[in-house]
């Protein structure tokens, strides 16, 4: 899990000048009765057969786009606050898959897809799926989740 | 300097002119497009307007017309001859940025980027920019 981090990690300081860093995963964070959530998703296929996502409560969505965008009142709409998500998953793919090496560099990205809705992790099983791994991640205090699913 | 950026995500549009014109760049214009037809009929509305671009930074996957859609076409359309094209791109690997630069872009730059390199590369190309 160390690419991933160092991914999350390198995108935070250089887009935002913040540091990120992996944190315990709060399974409540992710029921499904709670805030609703905004993922993105992107496959690596090729030589590699992964789906990366990431996943984020919608206020902590809200204040990553205030902080890519550097200011705090809302010149952005809910279709801003997704592409944030969407252009954070693919920043993170493309990261994860530099720091894989040869044969992973032969992999193609796919755009990311978006959605929104309670939490997928209820779906997934925080930490606990055979085929996904889970990490957590906090920037001021704003929790969100990165899995990588094996397809 | 004006510069063009295209880019399906406006969220990245906004960032990219944003440390451009912190980056201390001698920034005069900047125009956003968010795919690569967009961009053309932004180079034809400014051909028209008898200006141009010094500077074109654009994004590798882009629905409706790419990147490299862009880049094939601009000459076919006698667009912005001579103007230099940054693509930007998250994936350093993609094939389709490999593409780009042999169809004439003159470099990319990885995201994340910091200003600093957002700078160095612009410098590079636009030295009287810089």
């Amino acid at each position: 899990m160390r690419q991933v981090d160092d991914a999350v990690a390198e995108v935070f300081l250089a887009m935002i000048g913040r540091r990120c860093a992996a944190v315990e995963p709060d399974p409540a964070i992710h029921a499904p009765s709670s805030t609703e959530h905004i993922s993105a998703r992107i496959a690596l296929s090729g030589t590699l057969a992964v789906e990366c996502a990431v996943e984020f409560p919608t206020p902590s969505a809200v204040r990553l786009t205030a902080a890519l965008l550097g200011c705090h009142h809302a010149p952005w709409d809910d279709a801003m606050v997704a592409d944030a998500v969407a252009e954070l998953c693919n920043m993170i793919a493309g990261g994860w898959k530099k720091r894989l090496g040869q044969p992973a560099w032969g992999a193609d990205l796919s755009v990311p897809a978006i959605s929104r809705g309670p939490s997928p992790s209820s779906d997934r099983g925080l930490n606990t799926g055979a085929t996904t791994i889970t990490r957590a991640y906090a920037f001021d205090g704003s929790p969100f989740v990165v899995h990588l699913t094996m397809l | 300097m004006r510069v063009l950026i295209v880019d399906d995500s406006a969220v990245m549009r906004k960032i990219v002119e944003a440390v451009l014109r912190h980056a201390g760049l001698d920034i005069t214009a900047v125009l956003h497009a968010s795919n690569g037809l967009e961009g053309l009929a932004e180079l034809e509305r400014t051909a028209a307007r008898g200006e141009s671009f010094d500077l074109i930074l654009c994004d590798v996957h882009m629905p409706v017309m790419d990147g490299l859609g862009f880049l094939l076409e601009r000459p076919r359309r006698n667009l912005a001859p001579g103007v230099p094209v940054i693509m930007i791109t998250a994936d350093a690997g993609d094939p389709h940025l490999l593409l780009a630069i042999a169809a004439g872009a003159q470099g990319y730059i990885a995201k994340p980027f910091t200003l600093e390199q957002m700078y160095t590369r612009v410098a590079e190309l636009m030295p009287s920019a810089a």
